[in-house]
C-alpha cells in the first residue's frame, strides 16, 4: 500500500478501504465479461468458481468504487500496486443485528473474508465484538443459502418452487407493481436501522397510494423507547455511561449482553473495577434466569420475571418513603402511588441497603430495565434517574422519530380481511417467529402476491411465490445507524456469492424506473445524508472524498450524536398490576432469546450453535431452565422431557437444573426447533415460538409443567454427567483455589490475599538450571474481574484458527474442540448461588508436563517460551493430553473436516493449518499473529512492540480482560500486570510455571447486606497456615515473575 | 471316578520321609514322552477343538473387523473423551502385559531358584507369556491417532532426520515390552528344542518331520548339545529375570511420572509388578485347568502344582491388597488435596463400582486360599481365578480412567463409556489369545518333557531306580536306534 492513499490518514494503516487501493492503482483496464454475470453453481461452489469470485473480488477491488456494479474479471496477468496475494487486508464495513448496527473490520484474504473484528474506531464498540459478529462470517458460506431466485406458481406445503432468475422476477416486478398504485400493497420489515431502507421505504409510500408498512422483530427493543416516550413524551433511545457509574442497579436489562450498546458497557464497567486503581463500581441485578450480568453482580436477586416489575416499583417506594427521595417536577408518580409498592416481597430482603447505597452515590447511580420489562418500568427508571441526579451523567437520551409501523398483529389482521394483494416481506422469517396465536402461517396464504427476501428458502419462504436470495452483509453495499445516531457504512468483501441482493435492491424494483445497484443506493443515501451540495455525486469531486474516507472509516466522523437530559413530561405511569402468586401448580414462563441462535437467525451457524451457553454449557439445544427447588417440587430431573403448558398451548422440553434459576420460574429459549433449518440447524432444540403469544411476549404466570416419562439427550461442555455427591463437594473445595476471588474489604485489608487461596506448598525448586529466556517471553494476562463469560473469545478463536465443529453427539461425547474454554462454577446455595467464570486456554507452561511424556517430540518448547505443537510430528498418542493438568489439549477423534463442503472451506484461516485426523492440538497464543508481527517489525527495522500482537481471544474481548505480551519487557502491559498483587498462577503448586496467569476478582458487595461467603472454610485455614507456608508463597504466585 | 482312584493323584500332603513326589502315577521316561507327543502326533484332534478353535478364531476375526474400522474412521470410533484419553486400549495392553508375567517368572525366577515344581507347567506359562504379549502388543500400536506413522515410535532413522523423545516413558514402554517379548520367545523356544526333537523324531509324517527337524536345530541330545543348551538356558534365565520386574515396572512409569492425581505415584513398579504375577498365575490357571483335564495330564500336572500357584496368588493378591492401602494411606498423609480426592473418588465417585469389583476380586476373595481344603480344590480354584483376572482388568481400568475422568479442573471432569467397538476389540483379543492357545496345545509339547525327566525320581541317582546313564532320551524309538546314532 503506497503512502498517497486517498484515504485520510488516521493513523489506522493496518486496514482499509477497497478504494484507497482503487486510489492509488494503474490497473484500470477494463476487460470483457468473460464470464456469464449471474453466479450460480448449483452443485455448491466449485473451485474453480472460488477462483473466478476471488479474483474478480481482488481484480474489482481496483475499480474506484463500483466494484460488483460493473462485474468485471479479469485475470492477474500483473499484480495491482498495493495488491500483495497473500496478504490479509482489513475493510470497515458494519454489522446489524436487528436495530443494532456494530462497527466492524472484516479481514479479507485473497479476496474472501475469513474474518471479523471490532473496528477500534467506532465510539459503540471500542475494537471489541460479540459472538455473533464474531460468527456472523461462517454465515456467509452456509451451504445452505439460496443458490437462486424461487418461483412458485401455486404454494402447497412440499411444493418445490422453480428456479428462476432475478431477470424473471423483473420481468414480473415490471408488470406486477404498477398494479398496486391504487393500494393493496403491504411491506413487512424487520428492524433495520439503516436510513438507506428507511428513505426508500418513504418512496415506497409516496409511490404505492395506500401501501401499508409493517415491522416484526421477535426480539424487540420497543419497549425501551416507549418508557421513554411515556416519560419524556418523545420517543428516545438510552444512552449509558457505565464509566460514570458506581451503584448499578440492573433489572434485567443485561447491560452487558443484551443492551444496545453492551460492548461499551462492557469495557466500561470492567474499566470501573480496577481495585488496585482505586475504581470500584457495583452491581446489583434483579433477573430470574442467569445472565452475565447476574454473574458479574456483587448481588444478584433471583426474581421471578413477573416480579421484576414490581420490584422496580417497590425500589421506588423505598427511594422515595423510605429515604426520602424527593420526586422531581413532572414525574408522573405521586408519593401516594407508590405507597402500596412500600416493602413490596418482590424487592427482597435488602431493598432498604440498596436504596441507601443508591442515595449515596446520587449522580453516580444508574438504573436500568430490560427489554422485557413493561414501558411503565422504564418510565418510572428515568424518573428515579432523574430524582437521583444519574440523568445527565449516567444515562441521557437521544430522541428520535419512531416510525409509526404497524405490528405483525396488524399485519395479520389485515392479511385475514382480506386488505392485502401483494406482501414485500423484506428478511426475518414470520411463519417461525412470529406469535403463534397469530396462525401466521395461515394469514399470511391471503394475500394474492407474496414476495420474501431471506438468505435462505426458510419456512415463510415456501409460503411465498418469490423467494429471492438476500446478500450477506459482507457481500453489500449499504449504510446503517448507530445506537447514537452514527451513520455507518456497510461494504462488501466479496462479490455475492450466489447472485443473492440486497433489501434495498429490492425496494429499488418497487420505486426506481430503472432500478438501482446497491452501491449506487448506498452512494445516493450517503449523498443525501451527508452530501453537503446539492450537486449530483457524479460532479462533485468533494463528495468523492467524503464518501471514501466514509467507506474507509466503516462510519461518518462525527456523525453520532450525544445524549442529552430530558425534561420529564408528568403523564402518568400507571402501576403495573400486582405479580401472581407462582407455585408448584402455577408456575411462570419466561421467554428469552437465545445468545447462541439470538431468535432462530442464528440457528444454521455450526459455530454458534457449537458454542456453550454461558451458563448451562448447553450446545445444540435449548431446554427449560428451572431451579433446583422447582425442579424437586416438581418431581422433575435434569434430561427428563417435560410438556410445558401455556394458555392452552403446548411444547414439550428437556429440563435443565440450573442453579440460581429464579423460584417457580421456567424460562424458555428461543430460536431452536426450526423445522425449516439448513443441515446444521436441523434437529437442534425444541420451539418455544410455540408457547409465545401476541399478549404474552415475554411470558407470564399460568405454565403448567407435566412429565412424559422420557428423557432427551442434551449435550453440554461441562458437568457431563451428574455430579455425585463427593464431586460435589470436592468442586466446593476446590473452586477457591482455582478461581481465586475476595471482597474489596479482604483486598484492601490483605491485598496480598490471593497468593494465600488455594493449595500450599513448599517453596518450589527445580532440580536444573532452567532455561533462561532472553529474547521475547510472551505471556497473558486473565482478568477475572473483567470476564463476564460472553463467549466472544471462544468463536473468536474458533474463527482464528480454524477450529472444527464436531455436532452434539461428539460434544456429549466431551470431543468438543474449541481451544478457549470458559469454566463455569457455582457456589454457594444452589437457589442464589455465585457464578465464577474463568477462561482457560492452554498456559503455555515453561516446564510443560505434555512435552516430556510425547514419545515423538511433537510437542516442543520454543526459544520465547510458546509450548508449540508440531502437528505433522504427532502421532496421537494422547499422552500429553493426560498429562495436562488443565485439559486444554484438543484432540481431533475423527477427520473434522471431511464432510465440509467446497464452501465451508473458504472461511478457513490460510495462516492456520487444518488439522488432520489424529492429530493433538491446543492455543497456540495465535502465534500466526505473533509471526506475522516480527516480520512487519523486522521489516521496519525495529522489535515487536507492546500491542503489536493481539491474539483473537484479546481482540474481540468486550472486557479487556485478557492482555498478551512480553514479560520481559518490563513496560509491558502484561508485565505491569503480573506485577499487579491480584496475579496468580493456576495451580501453580504444581511447579510447572504457566505463561497465562490469572488476576483475582474482587466482589464488591454492600457492606449493608450480608455478603455470600465465597471462600470461607478454605481460606480460614489457609490464614491459620500462614506463619508456616510464608516463605512458599511469594515463590509460588510469583515465581518467574 | 471313584475316590480310590484318584487318590494318589493328591500329592499336596508332605510326607517328609520321601522326597517330594512331583510326577505321579509311576511314569517314566517313556510314558511322559508318549503322554505329551501323542496329544500332538498321535491322538485323533477331538471335535472340540474343532469347535473351540472356530470360535476363537472367529472372535479374533471380529477383533481385526474392528481394527479395520478404527483405521478407517479414527480413534473417535471408541468412547474416549476429553479428559480420558486413554481408555480400554490401554487398559486391556497393561492387563495382557500383566498377564504375561507369569511365563517368564516361572521359567527364569523360579528356574534360578531351583524350584523343581515349575518343569510341569512352565512349558505352558511361557507359551502363555508369548501369546499375552502378542495381545498386548497390538493396543499400543492401533491406539494412536495417526496410526499409518506409528512407527516414529522406534529409534530409526527416517527422513525427518529425528529421533523419538527419550524422556517419554511411552518410549520406554516400547523398549521394555519389545525386549521382553524378544527375550521370552527365545526363552521359550530354546526350552523347547530338544522337545521339538523328540516330536521330530516321533513324527511319522513327512511334512511334520520337515517342520519339527528344522525347529529342532539338528538337536542330537549329545553331551555337547546339552551342555550349550543348559548353559544357553540359564543364561537366558538370568536375562529374563530382571525383565520380568523391569517389564512392568516401565509400564508403570506411563502412569506413575506423570502427574495425574492417581498416577503419579512411587509405589507403581513394585505394586504392578505383584499385580502382574498375581494375574499372571491366574491366567496359567485358568488354561491349565481344562488342559489337564481334557489331555489327561494330571499325573504330570499335579494337585501339588497347582496348590503352589495358588500360594503365589495368594501371596501376590496380598502384596496386591497392601499396595491398595499403602495408596490410601499415602493420599492422606501426603496432605495432597487432590491425591486424596483421587482415592476417595475411586472408592465412592462415580466409578466406585469398578473400584469394589477389583477389590473383592483381587484382595477379599484370595484371601479364601489361606484353607487348605479351598485351596486343593479344583473348581474353587478355577473359580478364583477368573474372578482375579476379571479383578486385575477392572484394576487397570480403575487406575487408568478413574484417575483421569476427574483430575485438577473440576470443569474438565468427564464420565468414560466404552463403545461397542471398545469391547468387540477386547473380546477380540480373547479370541486371539485363545487361538493362539490351542493352536499350540494342536501342534507343540505343552509339557517340557526333557525338563519334567529331571525332576522324575528316575533321573535321581540316589533314587535307587534304574536309568539309562547321561541321558534322558531312554525312549528313542526302535527305528530311531536302529540308525546307530547313538
Amino acid at each position: 500500500m503506497s503512502e498517497n492513499s486517498t484515504a485520510p490518514g488516521n493513523g489506522q494503516q493496518y486496514w482499509r478501504s477497497l478504494q484507497e487501493l482503487a486510489g492509488s492503482t494503474e490497473f484500470t483496464i477494463s476487460v470483457e465479461k468473460e464470464f456469464p454475470s449471474g453466479i450460480e453453481a448449483p452443485d455448491g461452489l466449485s473451485r474453480r468458481r472460488f477462483l473466478q469470485i476471488m479474483g474478480a473480488s481482488a481484480a474489482l477491488a481496483t475499480m474506484a468504487g463500483c466494484r460488483w456494479p460493473r462485474e468485471e474479471i479479469m485475470p492477474f496477468a500483473e499484480r495491482p500496486e498495493g495488491m500483495t496475494p497473500g496478504k490479509p487486508l482489513k475493510f470497515a464495513t458494519t454489522m446489524e443485528l436487528g436495530p443494532v448496527a456494530l462497527g466492524v473490520l472484516a479481514t479479507s484474504y485473497d479476496g474472501r473474508p475469513i474474518k471479523i473484528d471490532g473496528n477500534p474506531d467506532f465510539p459503540l464498540s471500542l475494537g471489541a465484538t460479540s459472538a455473533f459478529a464474531q460468527a456472523g462470517v461462517l454465515d456467509l458460506y452456509d451451504p445452505d443459502r439460496s443458490r437462486h431466485v424461487v418461483r412458485r406458481g401455486t404454494v402447497r406445503p412440499g411444493l418445490m418452487g422453480s428456479r428462476a432468475t432475478w431477470d424473471d422476477f423483473l420481468a414480473f416486478a415490471g408488470g406486477h407493481f404498477p398494479g398496486l398504485r391504487g393500494g393493496g400493497l403491504a411491506v413487512l420489515t424487520e428492524a433495520s436501522s439503516s436510513p438507506a431502507v428507511s428513505g426508500l421505504m418513504e418512496q415506497v409510500g409516496r409511490k404505492y397510494a395506500g401501501a401499508k408498512f409493517y415491522y416484526h422483530e421477535p426480539v424487540c427493543r420497543v419497549n425501551e423507547i416507549k418508557g421513554a416516550r411515556l416519560a419524556f413524551g418523545t420517543a428516545a433511545k438510552t444512552l449509558l455511561d457505565v464509566s460514570k457509574a458506581q451503584v448499578i442497579v440492573d433489572f434485567d436489562a443485561n447491560i452487558l449482553q443484551d443492551h444496545a450498546t453492551a460492548l461499551r458497557n462492557s469495557r466500561q464497567f470492567a474499566r470501573g473495577r480496577r481495585p488496585e486503581s482505586g475504581h470500584m463500581n457495583r452491581l446489583y441485578v434483579f433477573e430470574n434466569t442467569f445472565t452475565i450480568t447476574g454473574g458479574m453482580a456483587d448481588h444478584r436477586f433471583p426474581t421471578p420475571a413477573t416480579q421484576i416489575d414490581a420490584a422496580a416499583w417497590a425500589l421506588a417506594a423505598e427511594l422515595v418513603l423510605g429515604e426520602g427521595l424527593p420526586l422531581p417536577l413532572g414525574a408522573g408518580v405521586s408519593r401516594a402511588g407508590l405507597e402500596a409498592w412500600r416493602g413490596h416481597s418482590a424487592g427482597g430482603a435488602h431493598l432498604k441497603a440498596l436504596a441507601a447505597d443508591l442515595m449515596a452515590h446520587r449522580g453516580h447511580g444508574l438504573l436500568v430495565a430490560g427489554m422485557r420489562q413493561a414501558p411503565e418500568t422504564h418510565a418510572l427508571l428515568h424518573v428515579l434517574n432523574e430524582a437521583l441526579g444519574n440523568a445527565g451523567t449516567t444515562v441521557s437520551y437521544l430522541p428520535f422519530a419512531m416510525p409509526s409501523l404497524g405490528t405483525i398483529a396488524d399485519l395479520a389482521g389485515d392479511l385475514n380481511a382480506g386488505r392485502i394483494k401483494t406482501l414485500v416481506i423484506l428478511g426475518g422469517n414470520p411463519v417461525y417467529d412470529a406469535p403463534a396465536d397469530l396462525d401466521f402461517a395461515a394469514a399470511l396464504q391471503k394475500a394474492g402476491t407474496r414476495i420474501h427476501i431471506s438468505p435462505r428458502e426458510d419456512a415463510t419462504s415456501q409460503l411465498c411465490h418469490w423467494h429471492l436470495p438476500r446478500a450477506h452483509y459482507l457481500e453489500s453495499w449499504g449504510n446503517a445507524s448507530a445506537w447514537d445516531g452514527t451513520l455507518m457504512s456497510v461494504q462488501p468483501l466479496i462479490e455475492p456469492l450466489f447472485g443473492a441482493k440486497t433489501v434495498t435492491e429490492l425496494l429499488s424494483v418497487l420505486v426506481d424506473d430503472q432500478p438501482r445497484t446497491a452501491h449506487r443506493i448506498a452512494r445516493d443515501s450517503f449523498h443525501q445524508l451527508a452530501g453537503g451540495s446539492g450537486t449530483a455525486p457524479e460532479n462533485d469531486s468533494r463528495f468523492e472524498k467524503r464518501w471514501q474516507a466514509f467507506i474507509h472509516d466503516g462510519f461518518l466522523r462525527g456523525s453520532g450524536r450525544n445524549g442529552q437530559p430530558l425534561a420529564l413530561a408528568g403523564a402518568a405511569i400507571a402501576a403495573p398490576p400486582a405479580p401472581p402468586a407462582l407455585s408448584a401448580g402455577n408456575l411462570e414462563l419466561s421467554i428469552h432469546h437465545d445468545q447462541s441462535v439470538f431468535d432462530g437467525r442464528f440457528a444454521d451457524n455450526a459455530w454458534l450453535q457449537e458454542m456453550p451457553d454461558f451458563m448451562t454449557k448447553l450446545t445444540w439445544d435449548n431446554a427449560a431452565l428451572l431451579s433446583p427447588a422447582t425442579a424437586e417440587e416438581l418431581g422433575v430431573g435434569h434430561e427428563d422431557l417435560v410438556e410445558l403448558e401455556f394458555r392452552g398451548r403446548k411444547q414439550e422440553m428437556p429440563v435443565y437444573v440450573l442453579p440460581g434459576q429464579a423460584k417457580y420460574s421456567v424460562s424458555v429459549l428461543l430460536g431452536y426447533g426450526r423445522s425449516d433449518a439448513g443441515r446444521v440447524g436441523k434437529g437442534a432444540g425444541f420451539n418455544a415460538y410455540n408457547l409465545r403469544t401476541g399478549d404474552a411476549l415475554h411470558g407470564g404466570a399460568g405454565l403448567k409443567v407435566g412429565k412424559t416419562g422420557r428423557k432427551y439427550k442434551l449435550a453440554t461442555t461441562q458437568d457431563h454427567h451428574a455430579i455425585d455427591q463427593a464431586g460435589r463437594d470436592e468442586i466446593q473445595k476446590r473452586v477457591p483455589g482455582l478461581v481465586r476471588q475476595g471482597t474489596l474489604a479482604e483486598y484492601t485489608e490483605h491485598p496480598e490475599f490471593v497468593d494465600h487461596l488455594g493449595i500450599h506448598s513448599p517453596p518450589l525448586k527445580s532440580l536444573w538450571k532452567e532455561w533462561d529466556y532472553t529474547g521475547y517471553k510472551w505471556g497473558m494476562a486473565v482478568d477475572l474481574n473483567s470476564c463476564n463469560g460472553c463467549n466472544a473469545c471462544i468463536v473468536g478463536c474458533q474463527a482464528e484458527n480454524n477450529i472444527a465443529v464436531v455436532g452434539k453427539d461428539e460434544v456429549a461425547r466431551g470431543r468438543e474442540m474449541s481451544w478457549i474454554r470458559l469454566d463455569r462454577y457455582f457456589l454457594g446455595d444452589p437457589e442464589d448461588p455465585e457464578c465464577a467464570q474463568q477462561p482457560v486456554a492452554c498456559t503455555q507452561c515453561e516446564l510443560a508436563p505434555c512435552e516430556q511424556v510425547c514419545p515423538v517430540a511433537a510437542t516442543m518448547h520454543t526459544r520465547e517460551g510458546l509450548n508449540a505443537m508440531v502437528y505433522n510430528r504427532c502421532v496421537g498418542t494422547r499422552y500429553c493430553s493426560n498429562n495436562c493438568p488443565y485439559k486444554v489439549r484438543r484432540f481431533n477423534w475423527f477427520n473434522n473436516f471431511e464432510d465440509l463442503t467446497e464452501t465451508q472451506r473458504l472461511v478457513l484461516n490460510p495462516d492456520v493449518t487444518v488439522r488432520a485426523r489424529g492429530v493433538m492440538e491446543k492455543c497456540t497464543y495465535c502465534v500466526q499473529r505473533i509471526e506475522s508481527a516480527r516480520v512487519a517489525a523486522r521489516v521496519e527495522g525495529r522489535g515487536i512492540r507492546d500491542g503489536d500482537i493481539t491474539p483473537a481471544c484479546a481482540q474481540t474481548c468486550p472486557s479487556e480482560a485478557i492482555v498478551f505480551g512480553d514479560l520481559n519487557d518490563p513496560d509491558s502491559r502484561v508485565s505491569k500486570l503480573r506485577e499487579v498483587n491480584r496475579s496468580y498462577d493456576l495451580l501453580n503448586y504444581l511447579n510447572i510455571k504457566p505463561r497465562t496467569f490469572y488476576m483475582a476478582r474482587i466482589r464488591n458487595p454492600n457492606p449493608a447486606i450480608a455478603p455470600v461467603a465465597m471462600h470461607g472454610g478454605d481460606h480460614g485455614t489457609g490464614h491459620g497456615q500462614d506463619a508456616g507456608h510464608g516463605g512458599g508463597h511469594e515463590q509460588e504466585a510469583h515465581g518467574h515473575g | 471316578m471313584k475316590a480310590s482312584a484318584t487318590d494318589y493323584l493328591n500329592n499336596t500332603v508332605d510326607d517328609p520321609t520321601r522326597p517330594q513326589e512331583l510326577i505321579l502315577g509311576g511314569n517314566d521316561f517313556t510314558t511322559i514322552t508318549e503322554k505329551v507327543s501323542d496329544i500332538v502326533l498321535e491322538r485323533k484332534t477331538p471335535l472340540a477343538w474343532y469347535v473351540a478353535f472356530a470360535l476363537t478364531s472367529g472372535l479374533t476375526a471380529i477383533m481385526f473387523l474392528m481394527i479395520g474400522y478404527l483405521f478407517v474412521k479414527g480413534v473417535g470410533v471408541w468412547g474416549l473423551n476429553n479428559p480420558v484419553g486413554w481408555g480400554w486400549a490401554i487398559v486391556n495392553f497393561v492387563f495382557w502385559v500383566g498377564i504375561g508375567h507369569a511365563g517368564t517368572l516361572i521359567s527364569a525366577i523360579l528356574f534360578l531358584l531351583r524350584q523343581k515344581w515349575r518343569t510341569s507347567i512352565n512349558r505352558f506359562a511361557e507359551a502363555m507369556t508369548i501369546f499375552a504379549v502378542v495381545c498386548a502388543g497390538i493396543f499400543p500400536g492401533i491406539h494412536v491417532g495417526r496410526v499409518w506413522v506409528v512407527y516414529w515410535l522406534f529409534p530409526i532413522p527416517s527422513y525427518q532426520a529425528m529421533w523419538p523423545n527419550f524422556r517419554s516413558p511411552l518410549l520406554w514402554d516400547v523398549f521394555a515390552v519389545g525386549t521382553y517379548a524378544t527375550v521370552s520367545l527365545l526363552f521359550w523356544y530354546t526350552g523347547m528344542v530338544p522337545d521339538l526333537a523328540t516330536l521330530r523324531d516321533r513324527a511319522k509324517g513327512r511334512l511334520q518331520q520337515i517342520i519339527y527337524g528344522f525347529f529342532a536345530l539338528g538337536w542330537t541330545g549329545s553331551h555337547r548339545h546339552w551342555h550349550r543348551y543348559e548353559k544357553a538356558y540359564l543364561l537366558l534365565a538370568g536375562l529374563a529375570t530382571p525383565l520380568v520386574l523391569s517389564v512392568h515396572s516401565v509400564v508403570s512409569f506411563d502412569f506413575a511420572t506423570s502427574q495425574i492425581p492417581g498416577w503419579h505415584t512411587t509405589i507403581f513398579p513394585p505394586y504392578f509388578v505383584a499385580g502382574a504375577v498375581f494375574s499372571g498365575f491366574a491366567m496359567v490357571g485358568t488354561l491349565l485347568i481344562p488342559a489337564r483335564q481334557w489331555f489327561g495330564l494330571k499325573e504330570i500336572i499335579t494337585l501339588h502344582h497347582l496348590e503352589n500357584m495358588n500360594k503365589i496368588i495368594l501371596a501376590t493378591g496380598s502384596m496386591v491388597g497392601f499396595a491398595y492401602a499403602t495408596e490410601f494411606f499415602i493420599a492422606w498423609y501426603s496432605g495432597n488435596p487432590n491425591e486424596s480426592f483421587a482415592f476417595i473418588n475411586r472408592a465412592f465417585g462415580p466409578y466406585a463400582w469398578a473400584y469394589w469389583i477389583m477389590v473383592t476380586c483381587n484382595v477379599v476373595t484370595p484371601q479364601l486360599f489361606w484353607f487348605k481344603k479351598l485351596r486343593t480344590s479344583v473348581p474353587v480354584m478355577w473359580i478364583m481365578y477368573i474372578f482375579v483376572n476379571i479383578g486385575m482388568w477392572f484394576e487397570r481400568f480403575v487406575i487408568t480412567v478413574t484417575s483421569l475422568s476427574r483430575d485438577f479442573l473440576p470443569s474438565s471432569w468427564a464420565y468414560y463409556r466404552p463403545t461397542p467397538v471398545d469391547i468387540l476389540t477386547f473380546v477380540g483379543s480373547f479370541g486371539l489369545f485363545f487361538t493362539l492357545v490351542l493352536l499350540f496345545i494342536r501342534f507343540l509339547p505343552m509339557v517340557a518333557m526333557a525338563e519334567v525327566k529331571t525332576v522324575m525320581p528316575i533321573a535321581d541317582a540316589h533314587s535307587g531306580t534304574r536309568r539309562s546313564v547321561g541321558d534322558y532320551h531312554g525312549d528313542i524309538p526302535e527305528h530311531v536306534r536302529r540308525k546307530g546314532d547313538l
